[in-house]
């Protein structure tokens, strides 16, 4: 392992496992988070960094790692909207490319008047990053594998505030 | 910089097989330079050029031109550069797929899987228990349903979306982790130089069906693939028609041509760009390719590309495998690694062969026990098959495929590539699957080469249609949407047919597609069967 450092990754799996941290780099797999672990983490992370996105920008990144380190490809979590071709499109995704793509996903599916961040914004739940965090994965329909790469994504958007997201990341007129 | 907005667009650029579209960003064109399309002017003598015109050799013996180029900055030649070779590069995929026998074993599976699934889908829309599982339908477990007509079309379609899978669907799909186990069927495993040049490589099976190898120690989810072999091959004609533009200056023109447009991009592009040349750099003992390229050695250099081309080119020669034959005959990778170690035994001369083209080398690799043990047909065999295999095809899609714009589609693309298997002569030369020049288009000759040029036939949008459900359904862990249902349900024209049986003893109700001529249906109490014929049926 060598973008990620040892402790942190073990970190990393501490927070979404509740495990002591003693499993040994090589042969563990983060389990399956179920929905109520996953809020629960994400309400811890959002806790512990505070209003800091750059430092939820590295928790993503920690958690693109472990993802693919327990055998997942990003790809596998990307819609690709169409047939396969040959070309240079494919990119390996860093947080940021990673949230830029799933951030349109979202905005697409969540930002629309009738959307879930829309209901959230009027019941006053849009600080909620439990609240934002079950939005997303129900309505994109994201696998439990998948759980602790959308917890730092819930924590950016619910730092940037729904309303501010929707609205950056509306198409430009 | 121009250059870098070019790349930029680049990334847009791309070929679908199975739609057999070339995708190609409107800023691809408006991102070049004043200096650039000042060359172009020069080169082409026009304003406005075709694909054909683009990727012409014309003006590298028009001293203006190639004057005109010298003097420019090298980011701007660059940019000349990487504009031309885009499209040798994705011809080369385009070509690749429709006359070569892999290419074949592609489209066959494609439509064999076409029609499972017309059958399959519509029973499912009914089925929320089904339809809950059908995201990642690749993982769709065996009892996911106890519904006998699911159940009795799942094992045939589930080996053919698995083969797709392992395969990386021919493309940038990447399969889960686990799907990968060491070793092959045969009890080979372990690491070790297997390839003869100095790099620890591991055999391992795919979904166990698909045998290949990966990097030992590197990134576990990146294998040898189908991917891999087309990528080389379109690169390896992009160096070779710029040395064939260039000559004497060419070493010199491609080492930074690779350096900008694919190595200051490494981190950003799959393996599949990399691997293969530098493991063919390696045959002459070099550390990798870009090591090769500052050798700045034009016999050598060209040797290395003609040598990769020429292992590409016999790789891609795995065809569809027939009833009862093993199916290792139709992966390339095994092709790839017995042709690879031919040679670099031939290369390094610890292997004697006589031979005054590379097809006739190939010729006596197909005679030998190493080619043999790989499941390597001679290419006798494999045209048999492949002949045998579009024939069948174009007599069973008239027959079998009810979508008409789907059966017109798969017309339209065997009747492309049946003549270059009939008229094939049995053996490996060919210009247009490995032209020495680089450049497959200076390698047509008759009129049904050009016709694999064309670009002026549509898709019809049906088809994109489903392409387009495709790989989200099939590889994708995210779930389906309620829209891909809808679509799904509109592509296959599925409706829901009730049935009375004269049992009396209730209804039953079946998803079917509109497009089938016969309904077969089973009463769910009595058990009795009974078949509609869609003619003698009334639509509401």
């Amino acid at each position: 392992m060598t973008a990620l450092g040892v402790r942190e990754y073990a970190e990393f799996r501490c927070i979404f496992s509740n495990h002591s941290g003693d499993e040994s780099e090589g042969g563990a797999t983060m389990p399956e988070l179920t929905m109520e672990q996953a809020i629960e983490a994400a309400t811890q992370l959002k806790a512990r960094i505070g209003g800091q996105t750059g430092d939820a920008y590295q928790q993503l990144e920690t958690a693109l790692q472990v993802f693919k380190d327990d055998g997942y490809p990003l790809e596998s979590i990307i819609p690709q909207g169409e047939d396969a071709k040959l070309g240079f499109s494919l990119k390996s995704a860093d947080a940021r490319t990673f949230f830029e793509i799933y951030g349109k996903l979202i905005r697409k599916s969540l930002c629309t008047p009738h959307g879930e961040f829309s209901k959230l914004i009027k019941k006053g739940l849009d600080t909620s990053v439990g609240a934002v965090l079950t939005a997303i994965v129900t309505t994109l329909g994201i696998p439990l594998a998948a759980l602790g790469v959308i917890i730092p994504v819930a924590v950016i958007i619910t730092n940037t505030g729904l309303q501010a997201f929707c609205e950056f990341t509306a198409p430009k007129k | 910089m121009a250059l870098n907005e070019l790349l930029s667009a680049a990334d847009g650029l791309g070929y679908t097989p199975r739609t057999l579209e070339l995708h190609l960003p409107l800023e691809l064109t408006k991102s070049l330079s004043l200096k650039a399309r000042a060359f172009l002017e020069i080169a082409f003598g026009k304003k406005g050029y075709t694909i054909l015109e683009l990727t012409g050799d014309a003006w590298k013996d028009d001293q203006l031109a190639v004057g005109y180029f010298h003097k420019c900055d090298p980011d701007v030649q660059l940019e000349i550069l990487t504009f031309i070779t885009l499209f040798v590069h994705e011809l080369t995929h385009r070509i690749d797929f429709l006359i070569s026998p892999f290419g074949l074993q592609y489209y066959v599976n494609t439509l064999r899987e076409y029609w499972h699934l017309q059958e399959f889908v519509p029973q499912v829309l009914d089925d929320p228990k089904t339809v809950d599982s059908m995201r990642f339908i690749v993982g769709l477990s065996d009892d996911v349903t106890d519904r006998e007509a699911i159940k009795g079309l799942w094992p045939e379609l589930k080996g053919i979306i698995h083969n797709f899978y392992a395969w990386g669907d021919a493309s940038n799909v990447v399969p889960l982790g686990k799907y990968a186990e060491e070793g092959w069927s045969d009890d080979f495993k372990g690491t070790s130089d297997l390839f003869g040049v100095g790099i620890a490589m591991e055999p391992i099976t795919l979904l166990r069906m698909f045998h290949t190898f990966r990097i030992s120690g590197k990134d576990k989810l990146w294998y040898l693939r189908p991917l891999t072999i087309f990528e080389t091959k379109a690169i390896v004609n992009s160096l070779l028609f710029i040395l064939h533009l260039f000559g004497k200056q060419g070493p010199e023109i491609c080492h930074r041509y690779y350096e900008r447009v694919y190595l200051q991009r490494q981190k950003q592009l799959p393996q599949d760009y990399f691997f293969v040349l530098d493991l063919g750099a390696r045959i002459y003992g070099a550390n990798d390719f870009e090591a090769l390229l500052k050798l700045n050695n034009p016999e050598m250099l060209k040797s290395t590309l003609l040598i990769l081309s020429t292992i590409c080119w016999y790789a891609l020669q795995a065809p569809p495998f027939l009833k009862g034959q093993d199916q290792r005959i139709g992966n390339p990778i095994l092709r790839f690694w017995a042709c690879f170690l031919f040679w670099r035994g031939i290369a390094r001369r610890t292997l004697n062969v006589q031979f005054t083209s590379s097809a006739e080398a190939l010729a006596v690799l197909d005679e030998s026990k190493q080619a043999a043990a790989l499941h390597a047909k001679p290419i006798g065999e494999v045209l048999l098959n492949c002949r045998k295999a579009i024939d069948n095809m174009i007599e069973l899609n008239r027959k079998r495929t009810w979508h008409p714009d789907v059966q017109t589609h798969f017309k339209h693309i065997f009747a492309l590539m049946r003549p270059h298997f009939a008229d094939r002569e049995p053996t490996y030369s060919s210009l247009l699957g490995m032209p020495d020049n680089g450049n497959p288009l200076l390698g047509c000759r008759s009129k049904e080469d050009w016709e694999l040029t064309y670009d002026d036939y549509k898709t019809p949008p049906a088809v994109k249609e489903w392409l387009n459900i495709r790989t989200d359904l099939f590889f994708n862990l995210v779930k389906p949407g309620e829209d891909m249902m809808k679509r799904l349900e509109s592509h296959f024209q599925a409706f829901f047919i009730p049935y009375n049986c004269r049992c009396g003893q209730g209804m039953t109700a079946k998803w079917v597609s509109r497009f089938l001529r016969e309904y077969h249906l089973k009463c769910a109490f009595c058990g009795e069967t009974k078949t509609l014929r869609r003619d003698e049926m009334t639509f509401m």
